[in-house]
C-alpha cells in the first residue's frame, strides 16, 4: 500500500516519512500543495497524510480539489489548529481524520491503519480483541475460537458495547436501544444483563468496567 | 469618589459660587447699614433743627440782658423724649450760659458760631455719644449785641435703634435670599453634575475585561470628548489585547510543527537506537516534548480565553450534561494510565449560564490535572447549592498543602516536588471560570485524603 505524506517540514516530514515506512508502507512525501496535487494526479494513493498551512497551495484547497476529482482515498489531516471550527473545516473538505501536531507516532500509524480498514471495506465482519472475537454478520461472540453462548437480548447490549469499543457508553442509550424489545426496559435490566455478560466473558480476555454515575466500557483486559 | 488629593468638581463648583456670594452679602449690609444711617441721621437731625430753632425763638434781650422766655410747659415739651435724653444749652455773646447745661462738647473745630449759622455735629457727653444743633443767634438789642449760640444735643439710642432696624429689614431678606441662592447652587450643581455620576456608574459597571466602548447615551456635550477619549483609549487597548493574544495563538501555532518534528524523531530514532545511553535520552527528549506540546496547547488556551473575553456569548447549559459528557470522554485516558473516573450525580440537572467549548476546556484542565499529580481515583460531581451550581472535581492523590494554595492558580507555578506539567492548568481553570462569574476554591478530600476542586456558579436565571 502506498501513502501520500504532504508536509512542508523537513524535520516532521522525514520522521513521518521514516515510520511509515518502518510499518510496511510504501510513501511518497511531497513538500508543498502544487506538488501533493500533481502526485495525487498521477497515482492513486492508499491514503494521504495531509498537513494543512501549506506552501504554494494550502492544504484544505488541495484535499477541495482532490474531492472534487472525485478522489476517494481515505484523508488524515496533520495539523496545528485544533479550534472546533478547524475542525468543521477540515472534516467539510473531505478529511477522514484529523491528528493534532504534536502527536505520537504510534497514534498517527494506529489511526492510519484503521482509516485503511476502514476504506477497504474489510471493515470487520469480525471484531478481535486478544483471544475474543465477534463476528458481527453472525452475531457470534467467542473466545479462542469457542462460542459464547449467549442470549439475544446479552448479544444486543455486546454488539452496543462493541461499537462504542475504547468509550464509555451511558446506561440510558443502552437502555434506549433495548427498548424496541421489552416493553420499557429500565436502568435495573441493563445492569442485569451487563452481570450475566460479564460473567459470560470472565476468561475471555475482554472485561466490562463500570463507570460510577456514566456507564459501562468494554475494554482488552490489563 | 472624593479620597484624599483629589478634587471634587461638586465642591469646587459650590465653594466658588458661595466665596462669590459672601463678600456681595457683606458689602450689601455695610451699604444697607450705612445709607440707613444716612437718612436716619437726616431725618432726626431735622427735628433736632426744629427745635433749635423753636428754642432760638424764645431768647430775647430785655434790658441789656439775654433772656429765655421759657415755660416749663414749653421746656418739658422742649427735652420730652421717650428713648433719648434731651438737653440743650444757651450761651450769650459773652459767653456765658444763661440757660440750660454748662458743659456742652465743643463745636468741631474750636471754631465761633457766625451769625445765622447752623452746624449739626457729633460730640460726647457725660462719656455718651450725643447729636448736637447749634445755632448762631444773631441779637438786635442796642445793649447786648452779638451772637448767641443756641444748642439742642440728644443721644443716640433711639436713632441707632432705628437704623439697626432699618439694616436689620433690609438684611435679614437678603439673608434668606443668600441662603435660598445657596440652596439652589448647591441643588444646581449636583443636578447638573448628575451626568457625571451616572457616567461613573456606567464606568463602574463594567466588566472587568470589557473593553467595548462606553455608549455615548445622553452625554452631555461637555463630557463628550472625554468619553471619545476614554473609548479611544479603550480601542486602542482592546486591539493591543487583540494582537497579542494573537500574536501568543500565531507563536504557539508555529511551535507545534517544530515540536511535532523533533518528536517525530526522537520516537522514530527510538524505535531504531540500539545503545541503552542513547534510547535513554531519546526518550527524554521524547518526554520533553510532549511537556513542551502540552505547554504550547495551554499558552493557545490561554490566548483564546483572552479573545473570547471581549466576545463571550453565555447560554444556559445543564452543568449535569456537559460535566458528565467530558467525564466519559476523558475515561479511556484515564483508564491508560489506571485511574477510574466516576461521576456523581446529586441533581438531575443544574442550569449555569456558560460557553460551553470554554467549560469542557476547563473541566479537561482540571480532570488533566487530577491525572498528572492525583491518585487512582477522580470524582466529578454537580450539584445545586443556595449560592448556585458547584462543579466538583476530586481525587485522592498528594492534595496540595494549605500555604500553596493560593499561589497555585498563578502561572507557571509548580507545586514543590512534582516536574511535569506546564504549571497553567489551575490558571486556565480560574481564567474561564472567572469569565463566567465563578468562584473557584481548592479543598481537603474526605478523610484528609486528596485535592478537591470546587468551581461556583451563579445559578442560570429560571427560563423565560
Amino acid at each position: 500500500m502506498k501513502i501520500l505524506l504532504v508536509e512542508d517540514d523537513p524535520t516532521l516530514g522525514e520522521a513521518v516519512m521514516l515510520a511509515v515506512r518502518q510499518a510496511g508502507f510504501a510513501v511518497d512525501w511531497s513538500r508543498d500543495g502544487v506538488q501533493a496535487e500533481t502526485a495525487l494526479k498521477t497515482y492513486a494513493y492508499d491514503a494521504m497524510l495531509l498537513d494543512l498551512g501549506l506552501p504554494r497551495r494550502e492544504g484544505l484547497e488541495v484535499l477541495r480539489n482532490a474531492r472534487k476529482r472525485g478522489a476517494t482515498l481515505p484523508v488524515m489531516v496533520l495539523t496545528a489548529r485544533d479550534t472546533v471550527e478547524d475542525r468543521v473545516r477540515g472534516l467539510d473538505a473531505g478529511a477522514d481524520d484529523y491528528l493534532l501536531k504534536p502527536f505520537a507516532l504510534d497514534e498517527l500509524l494506529a489511526r492510519l491503519r484503521a482509516l485503511l480498514r476502514r476504506a477497504h471495506g474489510v471493515a470487520d465482519t469480525q471484531i478481535r480483541m486478544g483471544r475474543f472475537c465477534f463476528d458481527s454478520v453472525k452475531r457470534q461472540a467467542s473466545v479462542d475460537e469457542t462460542p459464547l453462548v449467549l442470549s439475544a437480548r446479552e448479544v444486543e447490549v455486546l454488539e452496543i458495547l462493541l461499537s462504542h469499543a475504547g468509550r464509555v457508553t451511558a446506561k440510558e442509550a443502552i437502555a434506549d436501544r433495548l427498548t424496541g424489545w421489552d416493553d420499557g426496559v429500565g436502568d435495573n435490566a441493563v445492569e442485569v444483563y451487563i452481570h450475566r455478560l460479564r460473567r459470560k466473558l470472565e476468561g475471555s480476555g475482554v472485561v466490562i468496567r463500570t463507570l460510577r454515575g456514566l456507564g459501562y466500557l468494554l475494554e482488552a483486559e490489563r | 469618589m472624593n479620597g484624599e488629593g483629589q478634587t471634587s468638581l461638586r465642591r469646587q463648583l459650590i465653594v466658588r459660587m458661595l466665596s462669590m456670594m459672601l463678600p456681595l452679602f457683606i458689602l450689601l449690609w455695610v451699604i444697607a447699614y450705612f445709607s440707613s444711617q444716612y437718612f436716619i441721621n437726616a431725618a432726626f437731625d431735622r427735628s433736632l433743627i426744629r427745635r433749635t430753632f423753636a428754642l432760638a425763638d424764645r431768647v430775647e434781650v430785655m434790658q441789656g440782658q439775654v433772656q429765655v422766655d421759657l415755660p416749663v410747659a414749653a421746656r418739658e415739651l422742649l427735652v420730652f423724649d421717650q428713648e433719648d435724653l434731651l438737653f440743650h444749652s444757651i450761651t450769650n455773646p459773652a459767653g456765658r450760659v444763661i440757660d440750660g447745661e454748662q458743659d456742652m462738647p465743643q463745636l468741631p473745630g474750636h471754631q465761633d458760631i457766625r451769625p445765622g449759622q447752623l452746624i449739626v455735629y457729633d460730640g460726647i457727653k457725660d462719656g455718651e455719644k450725643v447729636r448736637v444743633a447749634a445755632f448762631g443767634l444773631s441779637l438786635k438789642g442796642t445793649s447786648a449785641r452779638g451772637t448767641a449760640l443756641v444748642q439742642v444735643g440728644e443721644t443716640l439710642s433711639h436713632r441707632s435703634a432705628m437704623a439697626e432696624r432699618a439694616t436689620l429689614a433690609i438684611v435679614i431678606p437678603m439673608l434668606l435670599m443668600t441662603l435660598t441662592a445657596a440652596i439652589a447652587i448647591a441643588y444646581g450643581v449636583r443636578k447638573g453634575l448628575e451626568p457625571l455620576s451616572r457616567l461613573r456608574d456606567r464606568l463602574s459597571a463594567r466588566q472587568a475585561f470589557d473593553l467595548s466602548p462606553v455608549p455615548l447615551g445622553e452625554t452631555p456635550a461637555e463630557l463628550r470628548p472625554f468619553l471619545d477619549e476614554i473609548n479611544s483609549l479603550l480601542q486602542r487597548l482592546s486591539e493591543a489585547v487583540e494582537s497579542q493574544s494573537r500574536f501568543v495563538a500565531d507563536a504557539a501555532h508555529q511551535l507545534r510543527t517544530p515540536i511535532a518534528g523533533i518528536r517525530a524523531q526522537a520516537e522514530a530514532a527510538l524505535a531504531s537506537a540500539r545503545h541503552e545511553d542513547a534510547q535513554h535520552a531519546l526518550s527524554r527528549i521524547a518526554q520533553s516534548t510532549q511537556t513542551m506540546g502540552d505547554l504550547v496547547q495551554k499558552l493557545l488556551i490561554l490566548a483564546r480565553v483572552d479573545a473570547a473575553e471581549n466576545t463571550l456569548r453565555l447560554n444556559r447549559l445543564d452543568g449535569v450534561d456537559v460535566v458528565r459528557e467530558v467525564a466519559r470522554e476523558w475515561v479511556p485516558q484515564a483508564l491508560a494510565s489506571g485511574v477510574e473516573i466516576g461521576f456523581d450525580m446529586k441533581d438531575s440537572e443544574a442550569w449555569v449560564m456558560g460557553d460551553a467549548q470554554l467549560l469542557r476546556e476547563m473541566l479537561a484542565n482540571l480532570i488533566d490535572n487530577a491525572l498528572r499529580y492525583g491518585g487512582t481515583r477522580i470524582t466529578l460531581t454537580v450539584r445545586r447549592s443556595e449560592q448556585g451550581v458547584i462543579w466538583q472535581v476530586a481525587d485522592n492523590g498528594p492534595g496540595i498543602p494549605e500555604s500553596q494554595r493560593a499561589a497555585a492558580f498563578s502561572p507557571f507555578h509548580r507545586l514543590s516536588g512534582s516536574v511535569e506539567g506546564a504549571g497553567l492548568g489551575l490558571t486556565i481553570v480560574q481564567r474561564i471560570a472567572h469569565l463566567h462569574g465563578a468562584q473557584v476554591s481548592l479543598a481537603t478530600g474526605a478523610e484528609g485524603v486528596g485535592l478537591v476542586v470546587n468551581v461556583l456558579f451563579p445559578a442560570a436565571p429560571a427560563q423565560a
